[in-house]
């Protein structure tokens, strides 16, 4: 049939021009990658060249040095870069602020989704609103609440200012929105309590929401340098992040010589939530198919 | 004169108090921790931001030393170099968003479309093109910056061309855009994904018993499916580049072209200086917030317009009575 | 019911806050008493186990020398004074101290070695102390005019030295030896004879005549001798605006080798003048000349916002000179003796300051200043004890008088007149090699001490850059300063 072959001729432009469109995307990625295991000097010499022009330019000296670096030397505390202490920090603050934050937000959501009390369209209004405040009027007043709260140069200032975050919630809410309200309905007329409506109902089927938020949250706050910088900057070395620690690290390289270095601590930056994300996408295909959600 | 005590009524009324009672402490426990969140973190500062915005500094110390009223709103409308550089911020960055958002909508919907087709190895390609923006916009940055550089970058080697990439105000834009883009495009698509995914299969067939071509099909099933996807998609992105500053901070701040220059940039650079102009970034924020809420309204009431609209019922009322 | 709850806890909360704000920024010691400071039976101050915390703005192999220096002096005061140093890069050090004398006055640092510029901001915000009166405290000797002038000035606020001037440093170039040797020409030792330089060698590559060596991609042996292409005219001189040599130091130089005023006696701003205008006219026609520029031919190619843009050239002898930090050159002589090892190795080079290079007239009593960069050692208030703020004395005594030609290998001039003159200094080797080379600390000029410093720089190597960018090149000079100019003094009034 006709339509068959269509769309078959369909797939394969599907396919070629996804072909195209994902080299492009990973070019970039891919030669920073290549970058960082090659001979600085192979930069400047043969520019044009992707990867390193010839086997001798290829060196591990970026990592190397980069590595070498986790002990404390008094005489060298300038190069004091306590790499897996940072990595141990941004996994706690990144997974446990996470956590933290899904529970809360998934409270909230299935409040605004199906508990039914005064004014809740209006006040989910007004959550969506704060969204289109630039975050940048609260970042100083920030500081000066965790200062207040004690939270100034400890991992709990990183976690605590994201649990007041409204995307979550507003993500989870639409996703929650979608969920037939019948199912509801019988489980209440059964009986249910609103904690196992949740946690029976709501949460199997709304689950690849949390994953995505899981995931945005994760990604938030690993990556993230500015913040970090107000709240732990100054505390002791072993307290940084690594998106924080890596920044460090290449503002201490700025001459073209150290491009290996600084392309170097990239990839150790990216290593991680690469992972992460490779696991993550998985369980978030299986639970977005699994909704199948019948408008 | 006594008081009717109608049995039932008490019973009632007494039951719907305790579930008044009942649905008060569901709403407490599931909003609650959230509520405390919310007002702890988010409204807290910012109610105290908008208290700067009021203040005045002497530049000794973090917190507002007097209150001046308007004082700092007047000054980013008519000093001479501030309402200047600010207000040209922030036509930039409209302008930006303007020409961003819709790029940053109809890629990921054309790359979500193509995945949608389920051709060989749909899944790893919904993967690839989400995995520039996971990274670290400082380590995608840096790349960029290498690869792009001017006398040593790869592209200008390659291609043999000569491009000031961070240079030349245009190119500078390019770059920015091709960097928002690239790293940006991946949230958009992964929730258009989700949504096509839940577009009716049923619809399509429908469509094809009437006899639709795949334009039809794209105009009258997949986006109406994909509307509120879609909606959220808009309503956040639009936001996310009003707020433009990373990218650009990353790629442009040694370019001191002042047309490089996003409001939150400007925002930014004040607050890293002496804290006398905290009060002038309180004031620029708030006027940038309620810039990006009017544009957020005018969206929110199309959208429901098209949901819950009357046009179509008056339409068909009409219709009947003239029939 | 969500709202009933949150308003008064909001209130509450505002209310603790703006009445416990203000408590924390007061010093906490008064000067003018002996405080805890405990003397000996000649009257000395006695150190017993005194820590001192010390954020400095080095990092890399310079933060190692200074490790070293540091601990020289723990050594030698052991069990008396040590000093810990926490090394922060300039970009993080401003952010990081704003919220430490905000927050954590007690975690924060004793002393500071940071840029000698930032001492008058730093006291407008109240974070210092006058470390002055701590020598005299502890008897210890002040010649005040042993310090370069201009180094001192800047760290003195009425009258009151707060920051002890440690050294000072700039740009320098770097030398093709070989390559001049080579083809006859001599070094040039100010601008008009490296136009001059210029001329002849653009000429002779054109004709097909002008050696050179070095680095290069057809695998010919770096000491071999080739000659010069004749597809493009030879530029002797890169520069570039993106470079941090040129808009920290050069841009400065030009407009201050050609008489320019940076800053007036009120703070403000005053380098919207001839010589600055002069200056980076020069700059611009280094890359495009014009009939009334003192050279014909361009000097460099127009890199735009590249930086490091010699070292490529210099390394393949497609250029003669280049501008690197001074810490870079024992660097530089390394590579070279192994890329010219069969052939003189680091002999092929040679470093010289940049005295003279940029100015118009050479007769002028300005031509061969320099504008440079000094650090100062700066007394915190987060100090509350004065035997430590006298410790913080002892301390910049010895790193301004002791660490002389230590410090000065890694290319920071000392801003002690004397050291630089000691037989210490001058005997050493590394003297006679490259140090000498770099002027003496008279020659360096640091801008005056001004609160509003940023403004100043920020505006005026805003000038810098678009006098050398090409997408301005319509623009007079004059315009681009006058603009830049009085959007400074607009700011600064506003913040005033």
């Amino acid at each position: 049939m006709s339509s068959t072959r269509g769309k078959k001729i369909t797939k394969t432009v599907a396919f070629i021009t996804l072909t195209i469109v994902c080299i492009l995307m990973l070019l970039p990625i891919v030669w920073g990658v290549f970058g960082s295991f090659r001979r600085s000097g192979d930069f400047t010499s043969y520019p044009a060249s992707f990867f390193p022009s010839k086997w001798d330019a290829f060196t591990l000296d970026g990592y190397r040095e980069l590595f070498s670096k986790t002990e404390y030397i008094p005489t060298h505390s300038n190069e004091y870069f306590p790499i897996w202490n940072w990595l141990f920090n941004s996994l706690i603050v990144a997974i446990g602020g996470t956590l933290l934050y899904l529970i809360i937000a998934s409270f909230a959501a299935y409040a605004f989704a199906f508990l039914d009390f005064k004014y809740h369209d209006k006040i989910f209004y007004f959550l969506i609103g704060t969204m289109t405040i630039p975050g940048i009027i609260s970042t100083t007043p920030q500081l000066i609440n965790m200062n207040m709260l004690g939270a100034y140069k400890s991992i709990l200032g990183l976690i605590l200012p994201g649990l007041g975050g409204v995307y979550g919630v507003f993500l989870i809410k639409q996703f929650f929105s979608n969920i037939p309200k019948d199912l509801i309905e019988n489980a209440r007329m059964d009986g249910a309590s609103n904690m196992r409506i949740f946690f029976n109902v709501v949460l199997p089927l709304g689950k690849s929401a949390l994953f995505v938020q899981g995931l945005f949250g994760f990604m938030g706050a690993w990556n993230d340098v500015q913040w970090a910088q107000l709240i732990i900057g100054n505390a002791p070395r072993t307290t940084w992040t690594l998106a924080y620690g890596l920044k460090v690290i290449s503002d201490n390289s700025e001459s073209y010589e150290a491009t290996t270095l600084v392309l170097a601590s990239a990839v150790i930056a990216m290593i991680p939530i690469l992972i992460v994300f490779l696991i993550a996408q998985s369980k978030i295909i299986e639970g977005v198919a699994s909704t199948g959600i019948k408008r | 004169m006594a008081k009717q005590i109608n049995l039932l009524d008490y019973a009632n009324k007494k039951e719907a108090r305790r579930n008044t009672a009942r649905k008060g402490l569901s709403v407490a426990t599931f909003l609650g921790p959230y509520a405390i969140c919310f007002a702890m973190f988010f409204v807290f500062p910012l109610l105290f931001g908008i208290v700067i915005a009021f203040s005045g500094f002497d530049g000794r110390t973090m917190f507002p030393t007097s209150f001046v009223g308007f004082e700092n709103f007047r000054v980013i409308f008519t000093n001479k170099v501030v309402a200047r550089d600010f207000w040209n911020s922030v036509w930039t960055t409209i302008k930006f968003c303007l020409c961003i958002v819709p790029l940053s909508i109809l890629i990921p919907l054309g790359l979500a479309l193509l995945v949608n087709t389920k051709c060989i190895g749909y899944k790893v390609f919904r993967a690839l093109i989400y995995i520039p923006s996971i990274f670290p916009l400082t380590a995608t940055g840096l790349i960029l910056l290498r690869m792009f550089g001017y006398q040593y970058g790869w592209v200008n080697n390659f291609f043999n061309i000569s491009v000031d990439w961070f240079g030349n105000v245009y190119a500078t834009w390019f770059m920015v855009g091709f960097f928002c883009l690239w790293c940006g495009i991946g949230g958009n698509f992964i929730i258009l994904c989700a949504g096509l995914e839940n577009v009716d299969k049923t619809l399509y067939e429908a469509a094809d018993i009437d006899g639709c071509n795949k334009w039809k099909k794209f105009l009258f099933v997949t986006l109406p499916g994909i509307k509120s996807q879609l909606f959220l998609v808009l309503f956040t992105t639009f936001i996310g580049y009003m707020n433009l500053y990373g990218q650009l901070f990353i790629l442009a701040s040694d370019n001191s072209d002042p047309s490089l220059r996003s409001a939150v940039y400007r925002i930014q650079n004040i607050l890293t200086g002496s804290s006398r102009g905290y009060g002038f970034a309180a004031a620029m924020g708030i006027m940038l917030g309620l810039i990006t809420i009017v544009f957020s309204i005018i969206q929110l009431q199309i959208d429901k317009e098209r949901k819950a609209g009357t046009k179509r019922k008056d339409e068909f009322d009409a219709w009947q009575k003239n029939n | 019911m969500k709202k009933r709850f949150v308003l008064p806890m909001l209130l509450a909360l505002s209310v603790t806050l703006l009445t416990g704000c203000g408590k924390q920024n007061t010093p906490s010691m008064d000067v003018e008493d002996e405080g805890d400071i405990v003397r000996d039976e000649h009257g000395n101050v006695i150190f017993e186990d005194v820590e001192l915390k010390l954020w400095t703005v080095t990092t890399g192999d310079d933060a190692n020398t200074q490790d070293e220096i540091i601990n020289q002096f723990n050594t030698m005061y052991n069990g008396q004074i040590k000093v810990t140093a926490e090394h922060i890069s300039r970009y993080d050090l401003e952010t990081n101290l704003t919220s430490t004398m905000e927050f954590d006055r007690v975690n924060g640092p004793d002393i500071l070695f940071n840029h000698g510029n930032r001492t008058t901001e730093y006291h407008d915000r109240g974070w210092l102390y006058s470390i002055e009166k701590f020598y005299q405290k502890a008897d210890i000797p002040l010649d005040k005019d042993d310090y370069v002038d201009s180094l001192l000035d800047a760290t003195t606020i009425d009258g009151e030295m707060y920051g002890t001037p440690i050294d000072v440093h700039s740009t320098m170039m770097e030398i093709r030896l070989d390559i001049l040797e080579k083809n006859g020409l001599n070094l040039p030792t100010n601008y008009a004879e490296l136009c001059a330089l210029s001329e002849t060698i653009v000429e002779k590559a054109r004709a097909g005549q002008f050696w050179i060596r070095g680095e290069n991609s057809e695998n010919k042996p770096a000491t071999e001798w080739r000659l010069a292409s004749t597809a493009e005219d030879y530029t002797v001189f890169p520069i570039a605006y993106g470079d941090m040599w040129v808009h920290e130091f050069v841009g400065y130089t030009a407009a201050v080798q050609n008489g320019a005023d940076l800053v007036a006696e009120t703070g403000l701003p005053a380098w919207n003048n001839e010589g600055t205008i002069k200056g980076l006219q020069l700059l611009r026609n280094w890359m495009w000349p014009d009939e009334s520029s003192t050279n014909k031919y361009a000097l460099s190619k127009s890199f735009g916002s590249d930086y490091d843009v010699g070292d490529a050239p210099f390394k393949a002898g497609t250029c003669i000179f280049k501008l690197q930090g001074p810490w870079t050159y024992a660097k530089d002589r390394n590579d070279f003796s192994i890329l010219l090892s069969q052939d003189g190795g680091a002999s092929n080079i040679t470093t010289r300051s940049i005295s003279n290079m940029f100015a118009l007239d050479n007769s002028h009593e300005m031509a061969s200043k320099i504008k440079g960069e000094g650090h100062a050692l700066m007394l915190t208030q987060c100090v509350t004890s004065q035997t430590k703020a006298c410790a913080a004395a002892v301390f910049a005594d010895f790193l301004s008088y002791y660490s002389g030609i230590t410090w000065a290998k890694r290319g920071h001039i000392p801003a002690v007149k004397s050291v630089a003159l000691s037989s210490d200094f001058k005997n050493d080797p590394a003297y006679e090699e490259f140090i000498k080379y770099w002027g003496n600390p008279d020659d360096y000029v640091v801008i005056p001490p001004t609160k509003y410093f940023s403004y100043i720089d920020t505006y005026f190597k805003t000038c810098v850059q678009k006098a050398m960018s090409a997408s301005n090149r319509e623009t007079t000079i004059q315009q681009i300063v006058n603009k830049e100019y009085e959007d400074c003094l607009a700011y600064i009034d506003l913040y005033a």
